[in-house]
């Protein structure tokens, strides 16, 4: 099943010197349990250049997820600098130099997230929880509903927009998450093993889908997964290991 | 709208759903003790006033009064009757007698009341249920309709009086004849104290019983409404010397005051404590939101919400309750408020208790007063507690690690 989505995968995009989106440099990061420190990441170095898709795999408990949280300033990092090019013409910027608020904006403009878990709010219905991504941002538009709805059939759910979440389907519920995750048109999308949850012929059509949206759109995709056909599906593979890239 | 106010409403009145269980409680707690609350303030207001009422009606505004018989009485009334804001002041002689009808002894209070005044201070022709205030003379009374029932007397019968300066004359061997009197009158002045134990006559025959020839006992103030009483009760003070002394009506019945206001404020801490019951299911309630939606949170932080903004959306879910509840518990205890007498005589044909009531409270209608400063009060403090509610759970909110709070099952 998935070498069918394999082979549906686009043509890997032509760069020549493609800027720096992302520079991570020495990255550290512990956690104590019980007393004990668990070194996670040991000095993680990472690059990724502008508009493309890249996999970060590796075994369970290798420090994925971590590694994604403490780009986008969600983990506070013991060692090291990441610097990411928010402005294109700008230079790149360390987060450890924005305020809590200019994080704040930066995680609601420059990031769209994708979890294994899809993480939607129960109190609202689906295109709600798309919409509450924009108004965290101050959006609150005409535009950005219709933008909503759009986004909602782009991932085919345009008979489902005031459904509640609960009664939506694993495979459902992730499709609103990627709709969420687009609608600030945000320039780098960070999926963490966003088929995790579900069935093998659904994980597949997820995976499908988030290539196809990230590929109509401009950003770039940073997927985490431990799926090594799906990671086939970007542009740039890379593996955790050890706290480690290798 | 901010979005925090978005989630928090929507938290409250989830999309499909209408209300949250949660939000329905919390609202249904804070009303009903904003209901009690101010219902349970209203009535006792209502007694206050009424007691007030009756007490003023009685005594009059401020008493002008000495340790001994007062002769030249006329220039203090007309002092009194200059003073701005002094409607009217009043002669009056007062005293205790003993009371017999067909040999049925009683010693009630006697008030010797000005025949001449238009209008007397106390509201007689209010006050009478049998009789014409027009019908009272020098040889006759109008007597407390409880003390009439007391010793059954009626409209015409004759009472025989007695005074103490009848007893000084029976030390000098002197003929005791009582002063035989015709009841002209029955009265009911709301207070069983005055109308079980209290009869009125007019000055003149009081002076005769008392021999005070052409002296009174004191002056009755009655001020025009709105006038500070205390105000021109100092200044009367100012103006004579001992013993001549003015006491206001919250004066004299200082210590009925005192327990009136002290039930009032022991009613209200009491009351209090169901709201703040409330607030703390509210807070629970809140807290428990907070750790159902740690995930939740996490996910707003990493959706771009500010920390700080997560925590005001929980302080405005107590907010929100605290208004919703005070806004429904205004409107309860208004309709528990104008339904009292059908709720009240309802209950007691239940219980079969409408006599008792009638005996032991003496009321047919139960009294109310909105006051504006209790409401306010209520409103505003229970809104505080509602907010402070949800400042604990937003604090916990605040204090979250949004890396972690994604990790949590």
């Amino acid at each position: 099943m998935s070498r069918k989505a394999a082979k549906k995968a686009p043509a890997k995009r032509q760069t020549k010197k493609p800027a720096t989106l992302l520079k991570v440099s020495g990255v550290k990061k512990s956690f104590e349990d019980s007393g004990k420190i668990i070194e996670v990441l040991k000095g993680a170095d990472f690059e990724m250049p502008v508009s493309t898709s890249m996999s970060i795999m590796g075994a369970s408990g290798s420090g994925k997820s971590t590694f994604l949280n403490t780009l986008c300033g969600l983990e506070t990092i013991d060692e090291g600098t990441i610097k990411w090019r928010v402005e294109k013409e700008k230079p790149l910027q360390s987060i450890s130099d924005f305020s809590t608020s200019e994080l704040a904006r930066l995680r609601g403009k420059f990031f769209g997230f994708i979890f294994q878990s899809y993480h939607l709010i129960p109190e609202l219905n689906a295109i709600e929880n798309v919409i509450i991504s924009a108004k965290l941002v101050g959006r609150v538009s005409a535009e950005t509903k219709n933008r909503a709805k759009t986004l909602m059939e782009t991932v085919g759910l345009a008979d489902r927009l005031k459904h509640p979440v609960q009664k939506l389907s694993g495979g459902e519920r992730q499709r609103v998450a990627i709709a969420r995750a687009l609608i600030n048109d945000p320039l780098v999308i960070l999926a963490d093993e966003p088929t995790g949850n579900l069935d093998e012929h659904t994980a597949n059509e997820i995976m499908e889908l988030l290539i196809k949206v990230c590929n109509e759109s401009r950003g770039s995709l940073l997927l985490v997964t431990h799926n090594p056909d799906f990671a086939k599906l970007t542009e740039q593979e890379v593996h955790l290991q050890d706290g480690r890239f290798i | 709208m901010p979005w925090y106010l978005y989630i928090a409403l929507k938290q409250l009145f989830p999309s499909g759903k209408g209300f949250s269980f949660f939000a329905l409680i919390s609202i249904i707690g804070v009303s009903l003790g904003v209901a009690v609350l101010l219902g349970v303030q209203t009535i006792m207001n209502g007694f206050g006033h009424q007691i007030r009422e009756s007490l003023l009606k009685v005594n009059g505004d401020i008493r002008v009064e000495s340790n001994r018989v007062i002769n030249s009485w006329e220039r203090i009334e007309a002092y009194l009757e200059s003073v701005e804001g002094v409607e009217q002041a009043s002669p009056y002689a007062h005293g205790i007698v003993m009371l017999q009808h067909r040999n049925l002894p009683v010693f009630p209070a006697v008030m010797g009341v000005d025949l001449t005044e238009d209008e007397p201070f106390i509201p007689i022709k209010e006050f009478l249920t049998q009789g014409e205030f027009e019908d009272l003379d020098d040889d006759s009374v109008f007597i407390g309709s409880s003390l009439a029932t007391r010793i059954a007397a009626r409209m015409g019968d004759t009472l025989e009086l007695f005074t103490p300066l009848m007893l000084q004359r029976l030390k000098q061997d002197e003929v005791l004849l009582p002063r035989e009197v015709r009841v002209a009158g029955i009265f009911q002045s709301g207070r069983n104290d005055v109308d079980s134990n209290t009869i009125m006559t007019s000055l003149r025959l009081m002076q005769d019983l008392y021999g005070l020839d052409e002296g009174i006992h004191g002056l009755s103030v009655n001020v025009a409404e709105g006038v500070d009483v205390s105000q021109i009760t100092d200044k009367i003070n100012e103006h004579f010397s001992y013993p001549i002394r003015a006491v206001s009506w919250m004066e004299s019945n200082r210590d009925y005051m005192f327990v009136l206001q002290f039930e009032k404020t022991m009613m209200t801490i009491i009351m209090f404590f169901i709201i703040l019951v409330a607030s703390f299911s509210i807070a629970s309630s809140l807290m428990t939101s907070v750790i159902r939606k740690t995930r939740e949170i996490g996910l707003l932080v990493a959706m771009g919400a500010r920390p700080r903004d997560i925590a005001y959306s929980y302080c405005l879910q107590g907010l929100m309750i605290g208004v919703s509840g005070v806004i429904l518990g205004i409107i309860l205890q208004w309709l528990v408020i104008h339904y009292r007498n059908e709720i009240v005589w309802q209950f007691a044909e239940w219980t079969n208790s409408s006599s008792a009531l009638l005996r032991f409270y003496q009321f047919n209608d139960i009294p109310a007063r909105y006051e504006s400063s209790d409401v306010h009060i209520v409103a505003w403090g229970t809104i505080v507690i509602c907010l402070l509610a949800g400042l604990g759970p937003a604090l916990r909110a605040l204090k979250l690690k949004p890396a972690e709070a994604l990790r949590s099952e």
